[in-house]
């Protein structure tokens, strides 16, 4: 075995990943050849200090039973008394929610002036499949997002969000507004079989009200994030598009997914 | 059933998962150095962890899976440190206060026993690697997972795990041979960083 092929191969036989007799022939070239063996300490002598230091780490002596009384506090009831209860969340933002698209229907068939801008309010209402289809002009999947983009105005660029996959795209119009928005949906099924979903609405540049989330900076980009009827919003804006994601994930999940897209 | 909400779920979840606290917390800490900082880190990977207990699937792998919630944790937990600036007006300033005495030192008391004690060449090192090529090393040269274990863990496929930690160990053999070069080829990979999961 030659020193060119030897040296690209160390790191495998360090981190065991090597086959057997691969790296049998590898121990015979480094019993005689003096540059490779010094490259093979090297690489061992960084793992003994790190692994060093590592061990040097005291670990503290309340970590486990701090981690006890965290998960045991996870079982007591809640006792803040003004924290509402999961099915009065769910409740209350159904009741905001059919509120919302009841307006029209009382005040009459005349269009509210928006001057262009979408609430997140709005984008959250028009997430949901079953108030999507309320909202009235939903239309269904479009076959490209060629098709997509003809028909809001504005280019729809899928996002890529790890470990989601893109199911559905569709257009609506938000309640109370004259803007057709794009909405893409991302399922994930869990380990457990349990379905979550992921709804990217895309609006022309600059409609989005995002105030009232929090604005972040993460790596260069502004993502604000928050929550509107009990769902978590992320919003950030694109080049030629504004994106805001809905779901009923944890606002954090949902965030570290728009930071990482 | 795992991930029920009662004591004995907790129960049953301590049992599968408090073995793993110190390997996490180490872990915690080469990344952040600060005990406080890795100790937080650390209970609120289990509280995450336990919350959605009921998708994690037995038989599949529960180190990968849980390290995978503390490399996202300590990732929230430095954006949050970086966004978290405080700021003192120099007029509130109580008089013969030298300024230099009110600069935050980022390397906690404990971090500094620690590195007068152990290899403070090579901590120096670790807090010049970023994080993207540094959190797969640690996870395969002290938690000795394989790089399947790793590509789990956070959620790259293994070629990526592989050029990750190459170019990890390529940048901690120069820091530690005294190339000044690397401050540069790390700026590089600043860039990089950004660009990738």
């Amino acid at each position: 075995m030659k020193c060119a092929e030897t040296l690209p191969l160390l790191e495998l036989m360090a981190d065991n990943e090597l086959p057997v007799e691969q790296a049998a022939q590898i121990v015979e070239h480094l019993k005689d050849c003096n540059g490779c063996q010094s490259e093979w300490d090297s690489l061992l002598d960084l793992r003994n200090r790190v692994r060093a230091f590592a061990d040097a780490i005291p670990i503290p002596e309340g970590l486990s039973a701090g981690i006890h009384r965290n998960l045991e506090g996870e079982m007591q009831p809640p006792r803040i008394l003004y924290r509402r209860s999961a099915w009065l969340s769910a409740a209350l933002a159904a009741a905001v929610v059919a509120l919302m698209l009841m307006v029209p229907a009382i005040l009459g068939p005349q269009k509210q002036a928006n001057n262009g801008a979408i609430t997140m309010m709005q984008l959250v209402a028009v997430s949901s499949p079953r108030e999507r289809q309320a909202a009235g002009p939903a239309k269904p999947a479009a076959p490209d997002l060629a098709a997509l983009s003809r028909e809001t105005g504005f280019t729809v660029v899928p996002v890529d969000l790890r470990g989601w996959r893109l199911t559905g795209a569709a257009t609506a119009r938000p309640p109370h507004t004259d803007d057709t928005v794009a909405l893409l949906t991302y399922t994930r099924v869990s380990e457990s079989g349990r379905s979550d979903e992921i709804t990217c609405l895309q609006t022309k540049a600059g409609c989005v009200q995002w105030q009232g989330l929090n604005e972040h900076l993460i790596d260069g980009r502004k993502i604000c994030c928050g929550e509107v009827a009990d769902m978590s919003v992320v919003y950030w804006p694109e080049s030629g598009r504004d994106v805001v994601l809905v779901s009923a994930l944890p606002q954090d999940e949902l965030l570290d997914l728009a930071a990482g897209s | 059933m795992f991930g029920s909400r009662s004591s004995k779920g907790v129960e049953d979840f301590e049992r599968l998962t408090l073995g793993l606290a110190p390997r996490l917390y180490r872990l915690a800490y080469a990344r952040l150095g600060n005990a406080g900082d890795a100790e937080d880190v650390v209970q609120e990977t289990y509280l995450k962890a336990f919350r959605s207990f009921s998708t994690f699937r037995p038989g599949t792998n529960l180190e990968a899976w849980f390290t995978r919630i503390l490399v996202n944790s300590v990732r929230d937990h430095l954006r949050k440190s970086a966004r978290s600036v405080r700021t003192v007006a120099i007029a509130d300033l109580p008089e013969g206060v030298d300024l230099e005495e009110l600069v935050v030192d980022e390397i906690s008391p404990e971090r500094r026993c620690l590195e007068a004690e152990v290899d403070p060449h090579l901590q120096q090192a670790l807090r010049s690697v970023p994080a993207v090529f540094l959190t797969p090393w640690l996870l395969r040269e002290v938690d000795d997972l394989s790089y399947k274990e790793i590509a789990e863990a956070l959620d790259v496929p293994i070629g990526t795990v592989m050029s990750r930690l190459s170019r990890a160990r390529q940048l901690l053999r120069r820091l530690l041979s005294g190339d000044t070069g690397v401050a540069a080829a790390g700026d590089e990979t600043q860039a990089e960083e950004r660009n990738t999961p």
